[in-house]
């Protein structure tokens, strides 16, 4: 039986050391941990910053890397610095170049590349080998050219590779959240589907147990015919319906799981209670892919925010808002031309649900001016005219002539810095995408 | 009886960057058949506003799941809700 530990379901969130310590008594074989995500939106991959910062990072970071190297065991890190781009594995690698040092350890670290040049994508694109995902758009040239940073999802083979190699820690670029627990019981010989079935799972560390954290850990066990997973916190347990439920999560399809090297089938899996807190698991299949495939991920620049929120209480001012911002719009495009965006978000009127809204009562309007401009000065510039107009807004019935709008901040206008947008989510077929992957060999 | 006193899980996510996927997990499988007769894929189709909502019917485990695009991708401009979590929201309160 081989036993994988997934330090939590996000680095950076905080690790759960009691959790860590049981765990670690258990004589686990590895240890994993997913470090990003796209799920904060674009800025991250957009401007190469880190969601966890070095406090963050280190944090979660030192004191397993010290035991796991104390004991020699593999520990491997996915989507390294967030987004995965060459510059978040250089600012992961100066946390972990801060832990050798200061604690004296000597580690074979693999870090793995998967930032790919706008040319090679190009070409890729030349070639027919991108296609859209369930019907989200069609990629262009200017999608990525325009992109600041495109990665591909690496599956299991370089982190193989990089086990092979010895490695101590393997530091990737942007991966799949599975591969980084399946690529060591694959080159185990353990039976794919369960592998893969677990890594799905445990991915998320503690997010799959009652009750959840992604915080905190999660031992999964895999043998010949099933796989097992039991939260080392004895206050969380692991029942059938939480590992069920979590294996759906983040999915569009609830029984069909791609992957860079194959697609999972989860349509007969079996989750039975082992024991009190404990799950067993088995019966998922796998099915290998003649050609492999590798989502794609690429951000772009769209400007520079800058906001204004502001409360709106009068209910005649709320009756009429529609027509106030539609006019409020008009009179900031004849101002100023074009080069810069403006949305209105109104908080308490379908400013979450937008278009499915439908509840219509309301009684105050936060209301966010959200303006994005080729450069901030001017978009400060608009903001503040807009913002100007709304507070002095002479609507029908007006009775009120001090200023419309409550403002919790001063300055009203806050300069938010630079916006990303998502350029790239596509699928690109070609093996040979995997040769764009390589792994950098350092010793500390 | 409503969706909100009849499941273990009603959640919303992202599925990537553009697209929303629902999990609807009921709380047992009397209850699980008894919504079906209301929350089918027209009913989604209709709630949404969206011709090509994936819809599955998960029997054995007595769960719901539809899939379909967002208006926009995440964490663009005019997006309202970069994790997609808000979406559950107008399901809550449904009569089955």
């Amino acid at each position: 039986m081989l036993k994988a530990l997934s330090l939590m379901g996000q680095l950076g969130y905080g690790y759960n050391k009691e959790s860590f310590d049981r765990a670690i008594a258990e004589d686990i074989d590895y240890i994993g941990v997913d470090a990003g995500s796209i799920d904060s939106g674009p800025f991250f991959l957009g401007s190469g910053s880190m969601k966890a910062n070095y406090q963050a990072t280190r944090n979660d970071l030192e004191y397993p890397l010290i035991e796991a190297s104390k004991r020699g065991i593999p520990f491997i890190v996915g989507s390294a610095g967030y987004a995965g781009a060459d510059v978040h594995l250089d600012g992961f690698m100066e946390v972990v170049r801060d832990i050798a040092r200061d604690n004296n350890l000597h580690l074979k670290v693999a870090v793995i590349h998967s930032e790919l040049d706008k040319e090679y994508v190009l070409s890729l694109l030349r070639e027919g080998k991108i296609k859209s995902y369930e019907g989200n758009p069609e990629l262009n040239e200017e999608d990525i050219l325009s992109s600041t940073h495109i990665v591909a999802q690496m599956g299991v083979s370089k982190f193989i590779e990089a086990l092979k190699m010895g490695a101590d820690l393997i530091v990737a670029g942007r991966a799949t959240d599975a591969s980084i627990y399946a690529a060591y019981p694959l080159l185990k010989g353990y039976d794919p589907a369960l592998v893969w079935h677990m890594s799905k799972i445990i991915e998320c560390g503690a997010l799959c147990a009652k009750p959840a954290s992604p915080s905190d850990a999660l031992l999964g066990f895999v043998d010949d015919d099933a796989f097992y997973l039991r939260p080392p916190n004895p206050v969380r347990r692991c029942t059938p319906s939480s590992a069920l439920a979590h294996s759906l999560y983040e999915n569009t399809d609830p029984y069909v799981i791609e992957e860079p090297d194959g697609t999972l089938f989860l349509n007969n899996a079996v989750y039975e209670e082992y024991d009190q807190r404990t799950v067993r698991i088995y019966g998922a299949e796998w099915k290998e892919k003649s050609k492999k495939s590798f989502k794609l991920e690429g951000a772009r620049f769209s400007g520079y925010r800058t906001i204004a929120i502001m409360g709106i209480r009068n209910p005649d001012m709320i009756a009429q808002l529609d027509g106030i911002l539609d006019d409020v719009r008009d009179r900031a495009a004849s101002e100023f031309g074009d080069g810069f965006s403006l949305t209105f978000r109104q908080y308490g009127k379908n400013g979450v649900l937008g278009s499915f809204e439908f509840d219509s009562n309301l009684h105050e309007v936060g209301l966010i001016v959200d303006v994005v401009a080729e450069d901030q000065r001017f978009a400060h510039r608009v903001c503040s005219v807009v913002k100007a107009h709304l507070q002095h807004y002479d609507y029908k019935g007006r009775i009120a002539t001090g200023a419309n709008v409550a403002f919790p901040y001063s300055p009203a206008e806050i300069d938010v810095g630079g916006v990303y947008e998502f350029s790239v989510y596509h699928i690109a077929e070609d093996e040979k995408i995997e040769d764009r992957f390589y792994i950098e060999e350092i010793e500390l | 009886m409503r969706l909100k006193e009849a499941v273990s899980v009603l959640r919303s996510k992202n599925a990537g960057v553009w697209h929303i996927t629902i999990d609807i997990v009921f709380k047992d499988e009397e209850v699980y058949k008894k919504a079906k007769l209301k929350l089918n894929e027209d009913f989604f189709k209709r709630l949404y506003n969206r011709d090509d909502l994936r819809y599955f019917e998960c029997d054995g485990i007595n769960t719901l799941k539809v899939s379909f695009l967002r208006d926009s991708a995440a964490g663009s401009l005019t997006d309202t809700d970069c994790l997609g979590a808000n979406f559950y929201i107008p399901l809550l309160d449904v009569e089955i």
